[in-house]
This record gives structure tokens, sequence and C-alpha cells, in this order.
């Protein structure tokens, strides 16, 4: 009930009931409550998940991105592109 | 850049992309799922249903309305009662045969002209019979009709300094067994002439103190209940509603003075004016009463106030008498004069502002009666709203500004706010449906929080436009204040202006008795 009329207030100055009924907690249990109640909290800490989350899609792309490049020819790749265009190689593009 | 890609572009970008997307959405995800769980709409369905019943005080919320009205919605001004209709032709024969040509051509001027050329007729009367009563009541009644109330006063004065005529009525309506004829007529001519004197007098700063004419009528009506019946009931007495009618005039009615006029101009006369004092023996008889086995707050309020006013040298006397008249007055009954009772609100308010009611006297219990006694005036002044045209701006603006300080269900005088902002400017009548639908809007409000409103339902607040954010911030604190008092079963907080759906605290107490 706490955390949800400390999230209800916001950051609004609480009534005085809820301070008194607050009293009777720990200073612990009270910052527990705060937190649990805070949406900057929980904004903090989904966006804390996302950056994790992105980081390790990220890395899994990056590796087999890597893992792939392992087995690609670069030179065929260059090959193709240079067909696929207009201008005949010259010395230059064979060198 | 021309040249040749990495073939493994094609996937790996767009795979970024769609990975930093699903981060994002599971933190979206993430984020709704945590603040929802811990909010008031995941608690269990029977608790919620619990809160959304639960019985709100509004004090912030109220707070806020407060301030909707706080700037051009008047302050302690007292609205007095007009000066009565003009006699009728009947008058004249009861006077002394010299006075009576004088009396039946003043009172033929009835509507004849414009205001003016009466004016000048009637001061050629006046001049040619000075101490002819009912010249004088016509002569001043225009006078004061158009606006001109030191004239008037100056006429009456004139008038009663040469006649002793009103003082004779005055002491024989005292005297238990009097001589004297007290004819309806003859009252009657006092009772509106020192009236009239009483309205020129409040009308006009700086005049002589209006208190002796308006203590005479009040007098004075004592024996139209006690000798005859110019009132509507035998034996009344005269702080209830005696109509007096004007001299000559045999119907009561809308052509009648009431004695609540009487009394309303006399506690707006000891309130403007502040300086009257008694004498010991007035003080006596003025605030001697039987003891009260339950008294009324107000008796409670005025009890304590005299015996701190014989404590501290009678200050504030003026305003005690207001207050003794003001008790009088309520004692009967609540008044159904619209005038009245705004006026005794606020002298139920001057004597609990600052320090003029410490704590030992006002204690929180005496508080609450006097709110309550407060609510039932205003909501009788809003139902009744019987106030003269000329002063229905002010007094629209007056119970505005009560309103958004009481407790009263505002529902239940839906029909009479929406007849009163039609008396309001315009930029102020928003405020007085802001009012309203604030009310409407703190018994929705439980259920929104709650999530047990419909899903489509806009946010209770929504109909108050730009005052909503603040208030909703206002009334969401009230509902915590409410919930962290609640226990399951209910415990609830038990004074201040309340709000469920299901109506007013006493309802909800009377149904959670049965």
């Amino acid at each position: 009930m706490l955390v949800a009329i400390r999230q209800l207030l916001g950051a609004s100055a609480p009534p005085k009931a809820v301070t008194d009924l607050e009293a009777k907690r720990s200073a612990t249990d009270r910052l527990r409550i705060r937190l649990a109640a805070s949406k900057w909290w929980w904004g903090f800490l989904a966006a804390l998940s996302a950056v994790v989350m992105a980081l390790v899609f990220v890395w899994v792309l990056v590796t087999v991105r890597d893992a792939r490049a392992l087995r690609t020819s670069f030179y065929n790749v260059e090959l193709e592109y240079l067909r696929s265009s207009d201008r005949p190689p010259t010395d230059k593009d064979l060198a | 850049m021309a040249g040749p890609r990495h073939p493994d572009d094609r996937w790996f970008w767009p795979a970024v992309a769609l990975a930093l997307l699903m981060a994002l959405g599971y933190a979206s995800i993430y984020y709704v799922e945590q603040t929802k769980d811990r909010s008031f709409a995941s608690l269990p369905e029977a608790t919620r249903e619990e809160l959304a019943e639960l019985t709100v005080v509004a004090e912030a919320s109220a707070e806020v309305e407060r301030e909707w009205v706080k700037e051009g919605f008047g302050g302690e001004e007292y609205l007095t009662a007009p000066v009565g209709p003009l006699p009728c032709a009947g008058a004249a024969d009861a006077l002394p045969p010299r006075d009576r040509a004088a009396a039946r051509e003043a009172i033929a001027l009835h509507g004849d002209g414009d205001a003016e050329t009466r004016i000048e007729r009637l001061s050629t009367i006046a001049d040619t019979e000075p101490d002819n009563l009912i010249v004088a009541l016509v002569f001043a009644t225009e006078l004061i009709d158009a606006g001109r109330a030191a004239e008037a006063d100056r006429v009456i004065s004139q008038t009663l300094d040469r006649t002793q005529d009103d003082e004779r009525v005055i002491a024989a309506a005292r005297a238990p067994r009097t001589r004297l004829d007290l004819s309806d007529q003859n009252v009657s001519t006092v009772i509106h002439l020192h009236h009239a004197l009483g309205v020129a007098r409040l009308g006009q700063s700086g005049a002589a103190p209006p208190w002796k004419s308006l203590k005479n009528v009040i007098g004075s009506v004592k024996p139209l209940s006690n000798l005859r019946l110019i009132g509507t009931s035998r034996g009344a007495p005269s702080w209830s509603k005696l109509l007096i009618a004007a001299p000559g005039c045999t119907a009561t009615g809308t052509a009648s003075l009431s004695s609540y006029d009487l009394y309303n101009n006399l506690i707006a006369g000891y309130m403007r004016g502040g300086r009257f004092e008694g004498d010991d023996a007035m003080r006596q008889r003025e605030f001697s009463r039987p003891p009260r086995t339950y008294p009324s707050p107000v008796r409670q309020l005025l009890d304590a106030q005299v015996e701190r006013a014989k404590a501290n040298g009678w200050q504030n006397e003026s305003q005690l008498w207001a207050l003794s008249n003001v008790e009088q007055l309520l004692d009967w009954r609540r008044p159904d004069d619209a005038r009245l009772n705004l006026n005794a609100i606020q002298v139920l308010d001057w004597w609990l502002a600052g320090d003029r009611c410490p704590a030992e006297v006002c204690t929180p219990e005496l508080r609450k009666g006097l709110a309550a006694t407060k609510d039932e005036l205003l909501e009788q002044a809003f139902l009744r709203r019987n106030v003269a045209p000329d002063q229905q701006r002010p007094f629209a603006q007056a119970v505005t500004r009560m309103l958004a300080g009481s407790n009263i269900p505002r529902t239940r005088i839906a029909d009479a706010a929406t007849a009163v902002r039609e008396w309001l400017p315009q930029s102020q009548s928003s405020s007085l449906a802001d009012l309203s639908a604030a009310d409407g809007a703190r018994s929705e409000l439980p259920r929104w929080i709650t999530g047990l409103a419909a899903e489509d339902a806009q946010p209770p607040e929504a109909p108050l436009g730009t005052r909503a954010a603040a208030w909703r911030k206002a009334a969401d604190r009230d509902f915590a204040a409410a919930a962290a008092t609640w226990g399951p079963g209910g415990r609830r907080a038990s004074s201040g202006r309340c709000s469920s759906r299901s109506g007013s605290c006493s309802a909800r107490r009377r149904r959670r008795r049965r």
C-alpha cells in the first residue's frame, strides 16, 4: 500500500498520514519503499537493462559477422564489384 | 562512397537496428510492468473495491479550489436589505386630518414621471409638511432608490427631530400594556421609516451610526406578533419571519418588509461600523439567555466569546452583538433569506478567523459544528437566492467563494449553481462550473486510481481543462491520505468534505452502521 501511495504521489510532498505510517518502518524499509515506488528508479533500471541487452545483441551480431568474414573471399567480392561496374579495369585496379 | 561492400552488411546493420529496437521494447515493457505491479490498480480486486468506496476528505484539493476564487470574488462584504416598498393610498386616511392632503399627494406621485421630477415635487411637499412621517417616508424612499442616501438621511432625521410620534410608538411598543393606539399603520410607518433611515446610513460612508434606527425597528416589530397581526403568525418571536406591510397596504407579500430584512441590516450595521458599545444593562439584556442542555454550536461560540469579552474589556463588542443576533435567528430556524444567510456565514467566519477564536474556545468539535451550520446556511442561500437584482453579482461572487470552502455536496445544489452562474461575469462563471465539476471528479477519482473505471473513460479531472493538472495532483494527495489511514474493514477519517461514489459521509456512516 505504501509503495502504491508513494507511486501515486510521485515527487509531491506526502500528507501527514503517509509520513506517520512510514515512520513505523525502518530506514531500510523506507528506502526500499521509496525506490520501489519511484518511476525514475524503474526507468533507470529499464534503461540499464536495455543497454545491457543491446550490448549482448550487438556482441552476438559482431561475432557472427566476424565468423562469417573468415569464410568470405574478398577477392571475389571485389571481382564481382568490378564486373558489375561499366568501367574496364585499369592497370592500377589490377595491381 | 563507391567501392565493393562487405557481403554481411546487408543483414548486419538492420540486425543491429532490430537488436536496439528489441532492447528498447524490452525496457519499455519492463518499465510498464514494474510500475504497474506497484500501483493501486495491481492490488487484489477486493482491496480495490474497498479503496474505490473510500471516503476521501478533501483538504489539498479544497485548498486548490479556494485558489480559484481567491481573486475577484469579493471579500468581507455585507449585503444590506433595500428600502421597503412605498406606502399605499390608505395610509393617508389614518393620519390626522391636517396631514392627509400632503400624504395623499405624496403617495399619488408614485410612478408619476421620472424620479428627478418626483423628488422635486416631494421636496416641495416636505417643505410644507416637515413633520409628516408618511411624506418623509415617500420622499426618503424615492431618494434612496435614486442613490441619494445622504439626502434621504437628512430628510428622515429632520422629520424625526420635529416629531415625537415615532418615539412614542417605540416606547409604547415596548410597554406591556400601552394606551397608545398601536395600529398596524402607526407601527408600520415607524418601522419603515427607521428602516429607510438605516438603509440610508448604511449606504454612505462616514454617516452617523445606524444602530439606533436599526435597533428601533427590531424593538417595534415585537408588538406586531404580540398585539396584532401584520405578521404571518400570532405570537411568533420577532426573529422569525414576519412580514410588515407598507403603511396603508393591507396585503402582505411583495409589498412588504420582512423582519429578516430588519435583522439583516442590524447585523450589517454592527459588522460594518464595528463601533457599537452598550452599557451594562444593555449587555445584560442582550447576552443573558437561559441555559441549554444541548446548546447549538453558534450558542456555544457566543457564550464563549461573551465570556472572553467580559475578561478583555468588551473588545469587538459590535461584532459580538451581531453574533448574538445571528444566534437568535438561527436558534429559531434556518432563515429562508439568502442575503441573511450569507451575512450570518460572514459573521461566523469573522469570529472564527485568526486569533479571535483561540484553540481553547474553538475546539475541533466546535469548528466542525459551526462548519455544518455554515454549510446549511450556504445551501439555503443557493437554493433560495432571493436577492435584489442589483445584489445578484456580489451575492453570486460571495456564495461561489464560500462554496469553495464548504463541505456541501455540490450535486445537491447543481441546478441552483447553474442559475447563480448567470449572475457572474463570463470570466468568473467558469470557476463556479469548475467547482461543480471538481466535486464530480473527486467522487470518480478513487475508481480511476484503483483501475475500476471504464477503460475508455476519460480521466475524471478532464472537465477542469487548464486547472486539471494542479487539481489532480492535490486530489491524489487527498486520496493518499485516505488510503494511508485505511485498513481492511474500513477505518475512516470523519471530518471535512467527503466524496465517494455512493454519497456523503453521513450516508456512508449510516450504511456502515447497518
